[in-house]
């Protein structure tokens, strides 16, 4: 079943297309990582999802209703986004106790998730003396106070440690493991490679893959690949091109079969009698595929 | 909403800015108050025990009118300027709802404030007078009817700051058109032979309320009625602008 279904959803400002036609679902139980490039309409759309931001046309639905016609939604969704910030003389606790007030659960419940976020100690620190790491944990704080199943994170990772970004993957991990569900924007691809089971990729506002995470990483063009050190590259290239293996150059000193096995390739090296000094199996990484998706010619 | 309306409150008083403008109101209707007692009886000023200085010392709690606008203004604004209007969003997608909560808070905490300032201003008002041995019988129906027009007013001034907050939300632009407008503008009018237009604006329908002695003002009921007039248009036609806009 579907926590969150987007469809269609359009939104211009002035002149300016941010999201166009956008429509991609969320599975519950999932980690989601919503990819783009700066200024592909990722922030617009989580901020839609959650009412901040109204569409011009298409909706966003988090468990079938729209965010504001849910009657308790922050029970429902917890978010950390871009843009929402703190007042810099309120101290953690104190940020958190307002917001426990808004949504209506127990002052309890803001000790436990500073103790979730490792801000306990901090708690009666003004915001203002507190790093990007610090805040990003008091957002998370924030987004989980009133134990929502979904969650919707803006670039979570951003300032963390590494300590805390394994942290927090392991935090998100748990949360899908008791059926909660994630969707999170990042830039930061080997981390969602990591922590994503499915991933939404969007470009000018349009969605240009949505699909599992080890689907995406292998399937593009080419599968894998064999890379090939050799002193005689255009040797190479006619030998492979003669057995129907793409191949092309990659620097000066080396080629890369695509498509390719090791086996298959090493039997035309040895057919051809070429000097090899190095041939290795490869894969795309996530990383690649996603920029192949998203990059300017596309 | 009396949840939202405790999570407003808890908003004002959990940053220094809220109780600071309030200390500083209460600050500004002392030294008035100082001040008129002070000049009682030199120059032009009239003497204590007349109803013109008793009705001056009593109305120095109208001197908190503009901050009690900037405290309605700024309970929006910050919010707007910190990016904590986010958070609120989110707890409460009805903005309207916010709006009306933060209203009522504001106007709880200003209710609250002009109590404690009335009572205080009367009470030095009265030690005043009976250590100049004057009957506290001089303060007539008229100068309690000035003084209630004053606190009404500073009231209406809170709910005034609101509506701006919510109309302007760049909190620069939000404290400056409305305090350049109040402080400066306004007062030409009559310079330029526009008396009959000043009467109708805010400032005139403040000194209607509070009984001022000026020419052509309006009637204390009418003042009143305009400057809630004010107060209900910019609450109206901000909320309306908060619930439609998007928040980027």
């Amino acid at each position: 079943m579907a926590a969150i279904e987007v469809r269609q959803l359009t939104k211009t400002f002035g002149s300016v297309v941010a999201v166009d036609g956008l429509s991609f679902e969320v599975t519950e139980g999932s980690i989601t990582g919503f990819v783009g490039p700066n200024g592909s309409g990722k922030t617009t759309t989580l901020r839609a999802i959650v009412g901040l931001v109204f569409p011009d046309a298409g909706e966003a639905l988090v468990n079938g209703l729209p965010y504001p016609q849910m009657p308790k939604p922050s029970s429902e969704v917890g978010a950390l986004l871009e843009g929402n910030d703190f007042h810099p003389g309120r101290s953690a606790r104190r940020h958190l106790r307002v917001l426990a007030s808004a949504v209506g659960v127990p002052r309890k419940r803001v000790d436990e998730v500073l103790d979730l976020v490792g801000l306990t100690e901090h708690a009666e620190r003004r915001v203002k003396g507190f790093s990007l790491g610090m805040r990003q944990r008091l957002g998370l704080a924030g987004a989980l106070l009133a134990q929502p199943k979904t969650l919707i994170l803006d670039e979570p990772a951003n300032g963390l440690d590494p300590d805390g970004i394994r942290w927090l993957r392991n935090l998100l991990r748990e949360h899908a493991a008791r059926g909660g569900t994630v969707l999170l924007s990042s830039h930061v691809i080997a981390e969602l490679a990591l922590s994503a089971d499915h991933l939404v990729v969007i470009k000018q506002g349009r969605l240009v893959a949505q699909g599992a995470v080890a689907e995406l990483a292998g399937g593009t063009d080419h599968r894998q690949f064999v890379r090939v050190r050799t002193p005689a590259p255009e040797l190479l290239l006619e030998a492979l091109a003669a057995a129907g293996i793409p191949a092309k150059t990659d620097g000066e000193n080396e080629v890369v079969a695509l498509d390719a096995s090791p086996e298959q390739v090493g039997q035309v090296v040895s057919r051809s009698g070429i000097v090899v000094y190095e041939m290795q199996m490869d894969r795309p990484r996530l990383e690649d595929v996603i920029l192949e998706l998203t990059k300017e010619s596309n | 909403m009396t949840r939202l309306i405790r999570t407003e409150l808890l908003k004002l008083a959990t940053v220094r800015t809220f109780p600071g403008i309030l200390l500083g109101a209460l600050a500004l209707i002392l030294v008035r108050f100082a001040m008129v007692v002070i000049s009682a009886g030199k120059a032009e000023a009239s003497p204590l025990g007349t109803a013109s200085s008793t009705r001056d010392l009593l109305m120095a709690v109208g001197s908190s009118a503009i901050l009690l606008m900037v405290f309605g203004i700024l309970s929006v604004t910050a919010e707007v300027r910190h990016g904590t209007i986010g958070w609120a969003f989110l707890a409460v997608p009805i903005r309207w709802k916010v709006l009306a909560a933060k209203l009522a808070a504001v106007m709880i905490a200003s209710v609250g404030f002009l109590a404690v300032t009335g009572v205080t201003v009367v009470g030095l008002a009265a030690w005043v007078l009976a250590r100049e041995g004057i009957s506290s019988s001089v303060i007539s129906r008229e100068v309690t009817a000035a003084f209630g027009g004053a606190i009404v007013g500073s009231l209406l001034y809170a709910a005034l700051g609101v509506g701006f907050g919510a109309l302007i939300r760049h909190q620069v632009a939000a404290l400056m058109i409305p305090l350049g407008w109040l402080l400066v503008v306004e007062n030409m009018l009559p310079n330029f032979g526009l008396t009959w237009l000043y009467v109708w604006m805010p400032g005139g329908a403040t000194a209607a309320l509070a009984r001022a002695d000026l020419p052509g003002l309006l009637s204390t009921w009418v003042g009143g009625l305009v400057l809630f007039g004010y107060a209900a248009i910019a609450v109206v036609i901000g909320g309306s602008m908060l619930s439609a806009n998007d928040l980027t």
